[in-house]
């Protein structure tokens, strides 16, 4: 939260050299001043000398090029045969219980909406590295959403670290400690460790040809590949990007492909890709991330970056908060659609 | 009707100059003038030119005004980029042309780049969120000559005509002190600019979350006159309390708390926020600064603007 007044020099700063062109000329159109002009100076020349409050400068904060400020999202399955009405009275029964002394977990809301959907919100303490401690305590908060999707339920949540997941993770397992079978409701991770390796190569492969509707797969940025059971990830070569490149452009299914064949000999198989997605009505491409981390087992998908197009040129522009997250439902969905189906079709 | 439609219009722009006066600009020319681009061999017609001195660009800055008054739904986004394209091309054409220097500027030495839409709408349909995302949609040209193009609507406009009331109230009040009411311009980072006190206010100004002042007050402490310097703040920032903590930094920043008394204006009604208000005041009690604070409300002017009307000095 933005507490000392900024002085022009900063902001001119912020505006020139930290805010994309397209988010800068947003901000102020929106507040009914509109730059003509092709350069981002002229922009933070004139806009320095505004007067500008608390909520211009949070917005301002939100539109900057720093990792915050483009979301991810994450979810895990719930074995369960409880409702979800009956899920929210389990949570809300611990509210307000510290259920880890050590880091202080806690349940501090949980909502049940009109839609049937339930949202709760954690909190826990975590150890960052400070600036004036070596070690210092962060109070963090997490919410994430229960969701009925079939026969199953289905937590989401907008994490911002691994550790939100992690906790949310701790929780439904505290929770469920003690009462029956039938009345917990345990996590059940979404992982490609259930996969063989061809599997996994097949998983994405899937991923890749599966139509975006509302989007065209433009390119596919970067394929990170984990051999085995380890957990570091590697990286597709350049030359080996373009040759998966050019077999996804003629439609070919990726195990057939030479290069994908050849790290798949070495055990090798794909965690994560980052595609280039172009919206088919609106001038806007964004880089797309799916990745099954190993450290924790956590499926994410990240938008890695956005771009407005404005007279076929590509310019940065970070997307409000409520838009990035619509986006990431629907990959979300694509994603745990074409998973389920997966599992359906091979167990 | 295209008649009822032309009245309501001059209405409309007899209004728009009665504002921008009140705001201190100085109108060159007629309204309503016509003016030909030798280069593109057109006729544009320009509502109204303004100008005023900038303290921050040390020079007048001259602005070319457009007056439209429509009915709520003939307020679209087709509109707003037809009206904003429009100004774009005057931007670029007028100011080049014989006939601006002629009749408008007379060779003032001005930067002409800027334009101000004066948006009305006449009937009571008037929706602001809406309005705001038709300026979203509002693609602007990227140009290598910059342009500047504010554009105001009913909720813009009547803040405008409530800042002339208060500041008028304001200059009244401290008539009688060495020091009228003047709103203040803070000399800022980077820049050669003293810090200048003037009547007038800038189109940054007015699109600001906080208008500085600056003015003396004469009060009657047990029959004897004693004088009370004031710095003013009219506030349209929201009303709670990081922003109000936040405002108090910038008048640390910007030095204006060697005051006896900061008089806050909200613009905003302060009724649901009283609880904010008060912690503010523990806030600024504990701090070292020991400036006593007052919390006022500016004048709302009614949403019919016609019923506002400008009383000059």
């Amino acid at each position: 939260m933005i507490e000392k007044y900024p002085n022009n020099a900063d902001i001119y700063e912020v505006i020139s050299s930290k805010m994309p062109f397209g988010n800068s000329r947003d901000f102020f159109k929106k507040r009914g001043m509109m730059c003509v002009t092709n350069r981002r100076t002229e922009i933070a020349l004139y806009c320095s000398r505004l007067f500008l409050g608390f909520e211009d400068y949070e917005e301002m904060r939100s539109h900057t090029e720093s990792e915050n400020n483009y979301k991810k999202i994450c979810g895990i399955e719930l074995e369960t045969v409880t409702s979800l009405p009956d899920i929210a009275t389990t949570l809300s029964a611990k509210r307000g219980d510290t259920l880890d002394e050590k880091t202080k977990l806690m349940i501090k809301d949980v909502t049940s909406h009109g839609d049937g959907t339930v949202n709760c919100v954690i909190s826990y303490q975590n150890k960052k590295i400070g600036k004036l401690d070596l070690l210092r305590k962060e109070d963090r908060e997490c919410t994430f959403k229960i969701e009925e999707r079939g026969d199953k339920k289905l937590v989401l949540t907008h994490h911002e670290k691994n550790e939100d997941y992690s906790k949310i993770i701790e929780v439904l397992e505290n929770v469920s400690e003690g009462l029956v079978d039938d009345e917990k409701i345990l996590p059940h991770k979404i992982t490609l460790e259930k996969f063989t390796i061809p599997q996994r190569i097949e998983f994405f492969d899937k991923l890749l040809l599966h139509n975006y509707s509302n989007w065209i797969l433009e390119d596919v940025r970067s394929i990170k590949i984990r051999k085995g059971e380890e957990l570091e990830d590697e990286e597709f070569s350049e030359i080996e990007l373009r040759g998966i490149n050019e077999a996804l452009l003629r439609g070919d299914n990726l195990r057939t492909n030479e290069i994908v064949k050849k790290f798949e000999r070495s055990g090798y198989y794909f965690s994560g890709i980052i595609i280039k997605l172009a919206h088919k009505h609106d001038p806007l491409k964004i880089f797309v991330e799916t990745l099954f981390k190993s450290k924790p087992v956590l499926p994410e998908i990240n938008i890695k970056k956005s771009v407005e197009v404005i007279d076929d040129i590509e310019n940065t522009k970070i997307l409000p908060i409520d838009e990035q997250e619509k986006y990431l439902k629907e990959f979300w969905e694509i994603l745990y659609k074409i998973y389920s189906g997966f599992i359906e079709e091979i167990f | 009707m295209p008649e009822e439609q032309n009245v309501e219009g001059d209405r409309w722009l007899d209004k728009a100059i009665e504002i921008l006066n009140a705001l201190g600009w100085v109108q060159g020319g007629d309204k309503k003038v016509d003016i030909f681009s030798q280069k593109m061999n057109k006729q544009y017609g320009i509502d109204a030119y303004f100008t005023y001195y900038d303290p921050y660009e040390a020079s007048d800055i001259g602005v070319i005004i457009e007056a439209k008054s429509r009915q709520w739904q003939s307020v679209n986004l087709s509109l707003i980029r037809g009206t904003s394209s429009k100004m774009v091309e005057v931007l670029q054409e007028v100011p080049l042309s014989d006939e601006f220097e002629n009749k408008l500027n007379f060779n003032k030495a001005c930067k002409v780049n800027t334009g101000f839409i004066l948006l009305w709408t006449n009937d009571f349909n008037y929706d602001h969120d809406k309005f705001i995302e038709y300026l979203q949609k509002t693609h602007i040209p990227k140009k290598h000559q910059s342009q500047r193009i504010f554009i105001a609507s009913n909720e813009e406009l009547l803040r405008f005509c409530s800042i002339v009331e208060t500041s008028e109230e304001l200059v009244r009040n401290s008539e009688n002190s060495s020091e009228q009411f003047r709103y203040y311009y803070p000399s800022l980072t980077g820049t050669a600019n003293e810090p200048k006190r003037m009547k007038h206010l800038t189109l940054e100004y007015l699109y600001s979350k906080y208008i500085f002042g600056k003015m003396q007050i004469i009060e009657s402490v047990g029959g004897t006159s004693v004088s009370k310097k004031i710095t003013v703040v009219l506030y349209n920032d929201s009303i709670i309390l990081p922003a109000l903590k936040l405002m108090y930094n910038a008048l640390l920043l910007f030095q204006l708390l060697d005051v006896q008394e900061v008089w806050v204006y909200f613009y905003e009604s302060d009724v649901n926020h009283r609880s904010d208000i008060e912690e503010f005041d523990r806030y600024v009690t504990s701090e070292e600064k020991q400036v006593g604070f007052k919390f006022k409300q500016m004048k709302r002017i009614d949403r019919d603007v016609y019923l506002w009307g400008h009383q000059n000095d």
